[in-house]
């Protein structure tokens, strides 16, 4: 006798294997998926190696601020920071690599070799009286400081003071054609072809930063309690100015405050003063470094100045 | 008298006609089954090779940006990038090459990500400050590396020459 189920039962049986084949089809396209790319370990140490280049360049440069602030001090009661003596700052340079090799290999496990392979001499001149005009030793008012330089590395200014529209740093080229000025005013006149640094009419300058670190920099203004349109700048020194160059203050009995500029192989038109400017021969200006960066998945090696126009 | 339950309904429940209807729509079910599915994980095979090849050459083509802008961290700079990417994609080789728009050297080139058994080919384009060098890796580990050469640099697949 046939029951009567029976054919259901085959019929729910057929539907369960077509189902079973479907529900291995679906799990057949989970196998094909894209295997997880291990790639973020890469990005991680790039990210950590510029970091780490960044800082160690930063902490090099502070400590010669200080050994130049230390040496500043011994002659001056209020120095400003200045490149140092080459000879004493070698064996500095070892313990600093030495120490920051460690601190890198600690913190992420990457080798990090650092030597220093050069260095450049030169000369700096500073003014460090907040007082003071920004004249020569002769009380002109515009005055080169340096001529034929080929790179200039550094220069800043702390004014605290501007009372005319006409004080300027002023850059120039091998013709005459070529000529940059950084042009620092109390009201922010139309200057063509000027970087400027200054603020609108009426308002009154309290003080004025601009620091030159690799070519580049961005000057700050501090009004005396007013509200006032900045004119100031990113500036890229020197652009469109090729070396060797001249540097000269225009205008400088407008301006007051402190300054340092240096240069390599220049030749000095200062004559120092008991007010200074001051100048500094055959120091050092700038360094040259040669590092390598080693990870288990990057090995970085390359050349780099502390102080340098393209930020190398 | 017949009931109205499924239970004391018998019509069509003679043992010949139950297995010939149950073979025939379970071979019907099965046979449709496979074939379409057969059809979908070919062309699911594709899109997920497509896709790899895609994931490595952005991954390949992000590296080369980090490479590029190492190269304004210092000059004479190299730097190199040991990558560990899959062997294969859906099962076959592939090949990575990288070609410059000017010839063998440019700052815009294109990066071709070929798996030649499966006939798949993902394009890309790729562009630096660096000028990139004609370059052509199989599979695998690429070495994207920024090379210092005299008085040029140079971005590539295959690692700096010794």
């Amino acid at each position: 006798m046939v029951k009567p189920d029976r054919a259901q039962l085959l019929l729910i049986a057929s539907v369960l294997i077509a189902l079973t084949i479907v529900a291995s089809v679906v799990l057949l396209n989970a196998v094909y998926t894209p295997q997880t790319l291990r790639t973020g370990t890469v990005n991680t140490e790039a990210t950590e190696l510029r970091d780490t280049q960044h800082e160690l360049r930063n902490e090099l440069r502070e400590y010669l601020n200080r050994v130049g602030i230390q040496e500043a001090s011994a002659n001056k009661p209020d120095p400003l920071p200045y490149a140092p003596d080459g000879v004493s700052v070698a064996a500095d340079m070892r313990n600093i690599s030495a120490l920051y090799g460690n601190l890198v290999s600690a913190r992420s496990g990457a080798t990090l070799r650092i030597v220093k392979t050069g260095e450049t001499v030169g000369d700096v001149v500073f003014q460090n009286k907040s007082t003071r005009t920004l004249t020569d030793g002769s009380g002109n008012s515009s005055w080169q400081v340096f001529s034929g330089v080929s790179s200039m590395p550094r220069v800043r200014l702390n004014l605290s003071d501007i009372s005319g529209n006409n004080t300027s740093v002023v850059i120039n080229g091998t013709t005459t054609s070529e000529q940059w000025t950084l042009n620092i005013s109390e009201d922010a006149v139309a200057v063509n072809g000027r970087d400027q640094c200054g603020i609108a009419t009426g308002d009154t300058v309290e003080a004025v930063r601009v620091d030159l670190v690799d070519g580049q920099g961005t000057p700050v203004v501090e009004l005396d309690g007013q509200s006032g349109q900045e004119y100031c700048t990113n500036l890229t020194m020197a652009a469109g100015v090729t070396a060797p160059y001249n540097v000269s203050i225009d205008g400088g009995d407008s301006a007051t405050g402190r300054y340092v500029m240096t240069a390599d192989g220049s030749a000095l038109t200062t004559t120092p003063t008991g007010d200074g400017p001051y100048s500094r021969t055959d120091k050092t200006i700038n360094l040259d470094f040669r590092l390598v960066y080693v990870t288990t998945d990057i090995t970085y090696a390359s050349q780099f100045s502390l102080y340098s126009e393209d930020q190398r | 008298m017949r009931g109205l339950g499924i239970e004391s309904d018998d019509r069509g429940a003679s043992i010949a006609v139950t297995h010939a209807l149950t073979l025939a729509i379970t071979a019907i079910l099965i046979s449709t089954l496979l074939l379409a599915t057969g059809n979908f994980l070919n062309a699911q095979n594709d899109d997920v090779a497509r896709q790899q090849l895609t994931d490595i050459g952005g991954d390949v083509s992000s590296l080369i940006d980090r490479a590029d802008r190492l190269n304004k961290t210092g000059s004479s700079v190299n730097a190199t990038f040991e990558t560990t990417y899959t062997n294969r994609v859906a099962g076959e080789p592939y090949t990575i090459i990288l070609i410059p728009d000017n010839g063998t050297r440019d700052t815009e080139a294109t990066m071709y990500l070929n798996a030649t058994a499966l006939d798949i080919s993902v394009a890309m384009r790729v562009s630096s400050d660096t000028p990139m060098i004609e370059s052509r890796v199989r599979a695998g580990n690429p070495t994207v590396s920024l090379c210092n050469a005299g008085t040029k640099q140079n971005l590539t697949l295959t690692g700096c020459p010794r």
